[in-house]
């Protein structure tokens, strides 16, 4: 166990600034305040957790047009291109405890079927970065992603997405004081592969005051990592977390581990309770 | 603009969202229908609270759009509101599901746009229909009223 820190989850449902958008082009916008309290000495903080998607769809693929009637069993099919960014920002970076940003662009294409799941694969060019931008890498490569929804119980879901990109670290500090390269060599660090999977499974449940589970991994491997970066433990990231939803809108969540960038691991507690702002 | 009221697609819409079997989003006690117009999708207890992968999110909205519209079809006798493909109707409710910021009174105008109810004509959306209704209903209360007075 190498970090606490506490994350109070104020979730106020602020506004949005997403305001009205046209068929084709659906911006979304989320932004959640958040308060970090890291008892490793960096002190209080308050942080802004974001995600914005900006997505057109160019073409669905139906069979029934010649038909009054809905059918729900129909076969979807989708091509769509979207632009999407998401992390958490503090005033300071030193104390953010997941200091990673990703910004991401796809081709994707979709099929959606009645009862085997929906499935994705896409072609993806993305930027991550630190907060401060010191550190920061372009990727690229293609994401595979299925969900199903009631598949163990009624209106559970798991989803799974996996990606396969190249890294190129165009600025790494970490990375290149591991591998020992300093000054002109900084900049020159060579690409490397990677793979992620996420993992998410959400259930209602009815236990005592427990109304809903949530679990959610995130992991992270470089493919055929130096000795030096293995031996920083750098070349392998997991975090995971589990939230159970209590009555009255409270609920409790419990994060440990890492993301890229993040040289320590994490363990983030989390106590919060959902108002609807009307 | 639309306004959330006891009009087929709005009913619907809470219905299926509410019903124990069906979506099961929410208890009718914490959401009462005259309030559930105006909150919010990423409210509901499909919507992640763990994550904010856009990927996970949109296969997760086409499920449960297409639950949505199973669940519709199996409770009200509806057909298409117009030309096109159940595949683009599951598109768009999946847009909608996939935003957390949209309110359930944007999902059932939705409903209203694309799905036709029973009681609605050629030419008119639910909403129209609705509107139609309520000067029959006035006609109704002043002939009872008339009827009333007549009798005493």
């Amino acid at each position: 166990m190498n970090t606490r820190t506490i994350l109070l989850a104020i979730a106020l449902m602020l506004p949005s600034a997403a305001g009205a958008q046209a068929p084709s082009l659906k911006p979304t916008f989320d932004f959640k305040p958040a308060v970090l309290d890291s008892k490793d000495g960096a002190g209080t903080t308050l942080g802004l957790e974001y995600a914005l998607k900006l997505q057109r769809p160019l073409t669905t693929f139906g069979s029934d047009a010649n038909s009054n009637s809905l059918d729900p069993s129909t076969l979807v099919r989708q091509l769509a291109v979207s632009l999407d960014s998401r992390g958490v920002v503090t005033p300071e970076a030193a104390r953010n405890p997941r200091n990673f940003l990703e910004f991401n662009g796809t081709l994707g294409a979709l099929v959606s079927t009645a009862t085997a799941g929906t499935f994705g694969v896409a072609a993806k060019v993305g930027y991550e970065a630190d907060q401060s931008f010191i550190s920061k890498q372009l990727v690229y490569g293609g994401t595979a992603t299925y969900g199903k929804i009631t598949l163990l119980g009624a209106n559970d879901f798991l989803g799974l997405t996996t990606s396969y990109v190249q890294v190129d670290p165009t600025a790494d500090t970490v990375r290149a004081f591991t591998l020992g390269a300093t000054g002109a060599g900084a900049a020159e660090l060579e690409q490397y592969g990677r793979w992620s999977v996420e993992g998410l499974y959400m259930a209602p449940i009815s236990i005592g005051p427990v109304r809903a589970l949530e679990l959610n991994v995130r992991y992270y491997t470089e493919l055929s990592a130096p000795d030096a970066i293995k031996r920083a433990k750098l070349d392998n990231h997991v975090l995971g977390t589990i939230r159970l939803g209590l009555t009255n809108d409270i609920f409790v969540a419990y994060s440990v581990g890492s993301l890229p960038f993040d040289r320590n691991d994490d363990h983030v507690y989390a106590l919060g309770w959902s108002y609807k702002l009307k | 603009m639309f306004t959330w009221k006891e009009n087929n697609a709005c009913v619907a819409t809470y219905k299926v969202l509410e019903g124990d079997s069906f979506l099961d989003q929410f208890e009718d006690a914490d959401i009462p229908f005259e309030e559930a117009g105006s909150v919010k999708l990423g409210t509901l207890r499909y919507f992640p609270k763990t994550t904010n992968n856009a990927d996970l999110i949109e296969v997760l909205s086409f499920e449960i759009a297409r639950k949505f519209i199973k669940h519709l079809t199996k409770v009200f006798t509806v057909t298409k509101e117009k030309p096109g493909t159940t595949a683009e109707i599951i598109v768009a409710v999946a847009a909608v599901f996939a935003d957390k910021e949209k309110t359930i009174a944007e999902l059932a105008e939705l409903v209203d746009e694309n799905i036709r109810f029973p009681d609605e004509s050629d030419t008119q959306s639910d909403t129209t229909v609705a509107k139609r209704r309520a000067p029959r209903r006035r006609a109704e209360r002043n002939a009872e009223r008339n009827t009333e007075g007549k009798q005493r």
